[in-house]
């Protein structure tokens, strides 16, 4: 087909930066990911499944029968305290896990195809800051990871709320509810700049993938060992999210340890403190490793 | 008669001032100061030579080591608030292969903030039929088709090509070029770059020279032609009887020099012209055998060595 001059009528208009340009390649990364058939199955798998397991994890719990018997919370002496965040804790120390999963699915492409494709002279030619375009990847991964890790914190609350035989329950669960949310909210920050991270290392989205899953069973590992050495046991620290928090709860040695990390609400302050320290380590550390190779990929 | 003051020369669009690049070790380019204005202006060079680095440096994808390069009056390398006027043509593919042409060039204007003109830039590269397909499925020329509907959907006044005709065929090559011209006669700057000598001088008449990261010569067609027809040329016939192939030869003229090797004959002249138009003569009037013809030295290669020599 030949090309078409006379039809072209000339642009009146005025080209111009759009302040939403990292919205924009949010968006069309998360069509693309979702266009493809098989991740569309693996995103419904690693986010309706974990829904679902939660809201009846948590059913169960509340009738008695759950992952936490009520012979257990009578033994540890745990009957006043708040299921939902015992829940919470629960399935953030699973959920944190599959993020690491997740994450190579959905995150450790995002920079490594751009590389291999020669696509950022494409971004780096328009009215795009570097900020916008890692921001732009950023809140797509996130967007899936959000999926993952806030979605069932939703969910569960909302079926405590259904279920609820007394009043109030929605108001009086609300801390305890944003609480959790904010939980997950720091995950998916902790997880997405961990996987663009990695992502900006390599062409090649498959090795991407692999090292994140790498570090996530090396820290899951650590996180173990350490746990043990220390003669404090956890259970389920088994990603680098989960890692860091719990490493830091067991070095500032938290009196009665158990009770405090059953509570979810409780720990949390502690929880925000080292997971923000990681957070600002993990970010640091991206956005220093897309300076670096940025002279790189465009050469 | 008082002649009539002539019109101030344009404003360049683009300048480099004493602008150099380099790689750790690797010199991408030295020295390099150029006006470039309105118009298509024609970077030439063979491979390695820094045409690459002059476009990034020129689109503000790389920082320049020394010197200053300025687009539009400003650094485009700081202000990316410029590169709403450019449009960018690379060299490589640079594609979402899972993407449809559509939902490509629609997703890179609209970084521009004009999605909506996608349609109207894939229509102008004569791909709206396929637009719909996958980018995967693309030939090489359709997709230097969808590269360049990507560069010109917002209309830009600096359209950056680097080797655009590379996998076009004939027809489109001429298309390719006859689009340059509908930017230039809108006012539009065009930068192109090639290494391949003839393709640039279809398209301007403005050549930049680059070879070994030197800006070795700037200036129109005729200008350069003239560099490089001041420079013999070498050509190798092949022929069983070779010494009076070699003796009907330099009674031609332009010739300025003639080697018998092992069945050939190397010519070297400053009138190659000349040399093809004769020997057919030779070998039917005389009846000298020739097997075979060949320019020897025609690749670019050879003809920077020329000019730098």
């Amino acid at each position: 087909m030949p090309i078409d001059i006379a039809s072209y009528r000339r642009w009146e208009g005025r080209a111009r930066p759009t302040p939403f340009s990292a919205l924009a390649i949010a968006t069309t990364m998360v069509r693309r990911r979702m266009r493809l058939r098989l991740v569309r199955w693996i995103v419904g798998g690693f986010t309706v499944v974990p829904c679902v397991f939660a809201m009846l994890a948590f059913y169960a719990s509340l009738q008695g029968e759950g992952p936490i018997d009520r012979s257990t919370v009578d033994r540890l002496g745990l009957a006043d305290v708040n299921m939902l965040g015992i829940l919470n804790f629960l399935f953030d120390q699973m959920a944190g896990f599959f993020a690491m999963l997740f994450a190579a699915l959905v995150a450790a492409p995002l920079i490594a195809e751009d590389r291999r494709a020669h696509a950022l002279p494409l971004y780096f030619s328009r009215p795009i800051g570097h900020i916008e375009y890692i921001v732009g990847k950023a809140a797509s991964a996130a967007f899936f990871l959000a999926l993952l890790l806030v979605l069932p914190r939703v969910c569960m609350y909302l079926v405590e709320v259904g279920f609820s035989e007394t009043d109030g329950t929605a108001m009086r669960q609300m801390p305890t509810f944003l609480a959790s949310c904010a939980t997950g909210a720091i995950g998916v920050v902790l997880v997405t700049s961990i996987g663009l991270g990695v992502s900006s290392l390599t062409e090649r989205p498959t090795y991407a993938a692999l090292t994140l899953l790498g570090v996530g069973v090396i820290m899951a590992g650590l996180s173990f060992h350490l746990a043990l050495a220390l003669g404090k046991p956890s259970l389920l620290a088994l990603s680098p999210y989960a890692c860091v928090q719990r490493i830091g709860m067991e070095l500032m040695v938290i009196p009665e340890a158990l009770r405090a990390e059953m509570n979810a609400l409780s720990v949390m302050p502690i929880r925000a403190a080292w997971t923000g320290v990681s957070i600002w380590t993990a970010l640091s550390l991206g956005v220093l490793v897309l300076r670096v190779r940025r002279v790189e990929v465009v050469t | 008669m008082i002649p009539e003051p002539r019109p101030p020369a344009p404003p360049p669009i683009a300048t480099f001032e004493h602008a150099a690049k380099w790689y750790g070790q690797v010199i991408g380019l030295v020295d390099a100061t150029v006006q470039i204005g309105p118009g298509v202006t024609g970077l030439l060079g063979p491979n390695g030579a820094g045409k690459s680095t002059f476009l990034k440096l020129l689109t503000g994808q790389l920082q320049p080591s020394q010197g200053t390069v300025r687009l539009l009056g400003a650094d485009p390398f700081a202000t990316t608030s410029v590169h709403a006027r450019l449009g960018f043509l690379p060299e490589q593919d640079a594609f979402y292969e899972d993407m449809t042409g559509r939902a490509f060039v629609r997703f890179l204007a609209g970084l521009q903030g004009c999605a909506e003109r996608a349609d109207e830039a894939l229509q102008r590269v004569g791909l709206t039929e396929a637009a719909g397909r996958k980018i995967r499925t693309y030939s090489k020329g359709m997709r230097q088709r969808v590269k360049l509907a990507q560069a010109i959907a917002h209309d830009p006044q600096v359209l950056v090509l680097d080797e655009p005709l590379t996998g076009m065929d004939p027809v489109a090559r001429r298309q390719m070029i006859d689009l340059m011209r509908d930017f230039e006669r809108r006012g539009a700057t065009v930068v192109v770059s090639s290494h391949i000598l003839h393709e640039v001088e279809a398209m301007t008449d403005r050549v930049i020279l680059l070879y070994q990261g030197r800006v070795r010569a700037v200036g129109t067609r005729e200008e350069i032609r003239g560099l490089l027809d001041k420079h013999p040329h070498q050509i190798r016939v092949q022929t069983s009887r070779a010494r009076d192939v070699a003796r009907a030869l330099l009674d031609l003229p332009g010739v300025v020099g003639v080697r018998v090797d092992d069945g050939s004959v190397h010519v070297d002249t400053t009138d190659p012209e000349a040399v093809y138009d004769r020997l057919p003569r030779f070998v039917l009037e005389e009846g000298l055998p020739v097997d075979g013809l060949e320019a020897a030295d025609v690749g670019l290669d050879a003809i920077f060595d020329y000019l730098v020599k």
